[in-house]
């Protein structure tokens, strides 16, 4: 054991390139074994040098530590990155003082920094899957398909530049965040209302316009004619009649049901809309 | 631009759009929207490009990949329906119907990459077992990031140098009614992206504002801004005057 008893600090510096390191490569490892572990690994690998870079056998268990599993969506994980920078470094403080000894205290630490991977990994994947996958990526999406739609190369470089500005900085923000705030602030953060009202109003803002994309975007509509004495009669003028666009919205909510029910089976639902359109066009039924 | 190269660009737009590279912009690069934009350049049609990009966006709209499990390959879809479209001229729609099962056969390259990739979870334990730093490295980044360049670039080059020639000779072959019914089909095929969205975002009790949006969009028909903006403030009401629904209970994520 060394006595090198200096102050182990990670710069600013060092907290962003760990983390640039962990954002660019996030997914690229990905295993059904660990799933974005390596990643995690990755990002961590010269802060661990740096804070254990006197001592190889804390380094070896370092290493350990962060190539074992973890999974969590990348921007809402960037926090984690940054809390396990802040706990190494007081691990890294504390296993340097000559007073320390290996045997007691070293499990507890080092276990815990395990846990709070483990434990908050989950909550920010739900945080992130639900509002920045499941919601604000969909609205810059469809805020650019109209332009798409007319043609405009616009509409292919726009989502790409907004949502792309719009999650590094949350991430930067984040991994700034936890560094500096540590697990305590984060824990209280996530128990705290603040983040369920969000993803509540995230969640209005997103089936709002799922609601009003489906509206322009489904179109379904049927060719039924039926002969009376006093005429041609279109089943379609009813439907229009009763609320526009009926058909496409029926549809939306029979998929959503099966979804809810059966599961996401999603190559069945794409066979049986293939199939029905053929067979109703058979029919001349649409 | 010869067959071969064009072929060739498109396997690697492809693997641009799977790469994986820096996470913000990592699910969205894969999107038909924006992969429409380097095929669109490829195929010297950019118009033709957005516009099936566009269509085909519209399904793949809220697909979220919970845990990494893509439920289906959207980058692919767009690599193959876009060349073929503006190479044979088929609509919009016929090429999104012909796109999606597609899209889904894509899945099974993802599957591969992360099967494969346990591979490089052993190098990466056995280097920390070592100590060693630069071995650590590789197993985590750099052997999985260039054992994907082929893995994308082949499947992609092999569709795009091959499949127009069976996809316009398909159209030439099949009758009237299948067009149609493709046609139809293409139509429909968005309202799965919905509602899978609507099942990501989870909250059942919030249901009624879908229609909410709905039906102003389909009496008013206002612009896309213009429904995001009202969208926006009714969000911002819910937020500071209804209470938060429960948390676990109401969530579908379960």
């Amino acid at each position: 054991m060394t006595t090198n008893v200096a102050e182990r600090k990670l710069t600013r510096k060092d907290v962003i390139k760990a983390w640039l390191r962990y954002y660019t490569v996030t997914e690229v490892g990905n295993s059904y074994e660990r799933l974005t572990a390596l990643a995690f690994g990755f990002g961590m690998a010269p802060v661990l040098e740096k804070l254990y870079g006197d001592n190889p056998e804390q380094l070896k268990e370092a290493y350990k530590r962060h190539v074992s599993f973890y999974n969590s969506e990348g921007t809402w994980g960037s926090l984690i990155v940054g809390i396990a920078m802040a706990l190494e470094e007081e691990n890294a403080n504390k296993v340097s003082k000559p007073e320390y000894d290996s045997a007691t205290d070293e499990e507890n630490a080092t276990e815990m920094i395990t846990n709070i991977k483990i434990g908050l990994m989950g909550p920010l994947a739900g945080i992130g899957d639900s509002i920045d996958m499941g919601t604000i990526r969909p609205i810059f999406l469809s805020l650019f398909i109209p332009l798409a739609a007319k043609g405009n190369i616009l509409g292919g470089i726009g989502p790409l530049v907004l949502f792309g500005v719009y999650m590094s900085f949350l991430a930067y923000f984040l991994v700034r965040q936890g560094y500096t705030l540590g697990r305590d602030s984060v824990a209280s953060v996530l128990q705290s209302g603040r983040i369920s009202k969000l993803i509540d109003s995230a969640g209005v803002l997103g089936l709002f316009m799922m609601g009003a994309l489906s509206a322009s975007y489904v179109k379904l509509t049927t060719k039924v004619v039926i002969n009376t004495s006093g005429g041609a009669f279109k089943i379609q003028d009813t439907l229009d009649g009763m609320l526009p666009k009926l058909l496409p919205l029926a549809v939306v909510f029979l998929i959503y049901y099966y979804i809810k029910k059966r599961g996401p089976k999603y190559l069945r639902i794409v066979g049986a809309i293939i199939g029905f359109s053929l067979l109703l066009s058979l029919l001349g039924i649409v | 631009m010869n067959n071969f190269i064009q072929a060739l660009l498109i396997g690697l737009v492809y693997w641009l759009g799977t790469n994986r590279l820096w996470y913000g912009t990592t699910t969205v690069i894969r999107q038909p929207l924006v992969m429409a934009v380097p095929l669109g350049l490829i195929m010297g049609d950019i118009q033709t490009a957005m516009i099936i990009g566009g269509t085909l966006q519209l399904i793949y709209l809220g697909a979220i990949a919970p845990g990494g499990n893509i439920p289906a390959d959207e980058a692919f879809a767009a690599c193959v329906a876009i060349p073929i479209a503006i190479k044979t001229g088929i609509s919009a729609e016929v090429a999104v119907s012909l796109a999606v099962p597609v899209g889904l056969l894509g899945v099974l390259l993802d599957t591969l990459r992360r099967t494969y990739a346990s591979a490089f979870v052993r190098l990466a334990d056995k280097a920390a077992e070592k100590g060693d730093g630069k071995a650590l490295r590789r197993a985590c980044f750099w052997y999985p990031f260039f054992a994907a360049i082929p893995l994308r670039v082949i499947p992609a080059f092999l569709a795009a140098y091959f499949g127009a020639d069976a996809v316009q000779a398909f159209m030439n072959w099949i009758p009237a009614w299948v067009t149609n019914g493709l046609q139809v089909a293409g139509g429909v095929l968005p309202a799965l992206g919905f509602a899978v969205t609507m099942i990501v975002i989870g909250k059942k009790s919030l249901l009624p504002y879908f229609l909410v949006g709905f039906i102003i969009m389909a009496y008013s028909g206002i612009s896309t801004i213009g429904i995001a903006i009202l969208g926006l403030c009714i969000a911002l009401l819910q937020g500071n005057f209804a209470p938060a629904t429960a948390n676990g209970g109401e969530s579908d994520d379960d």
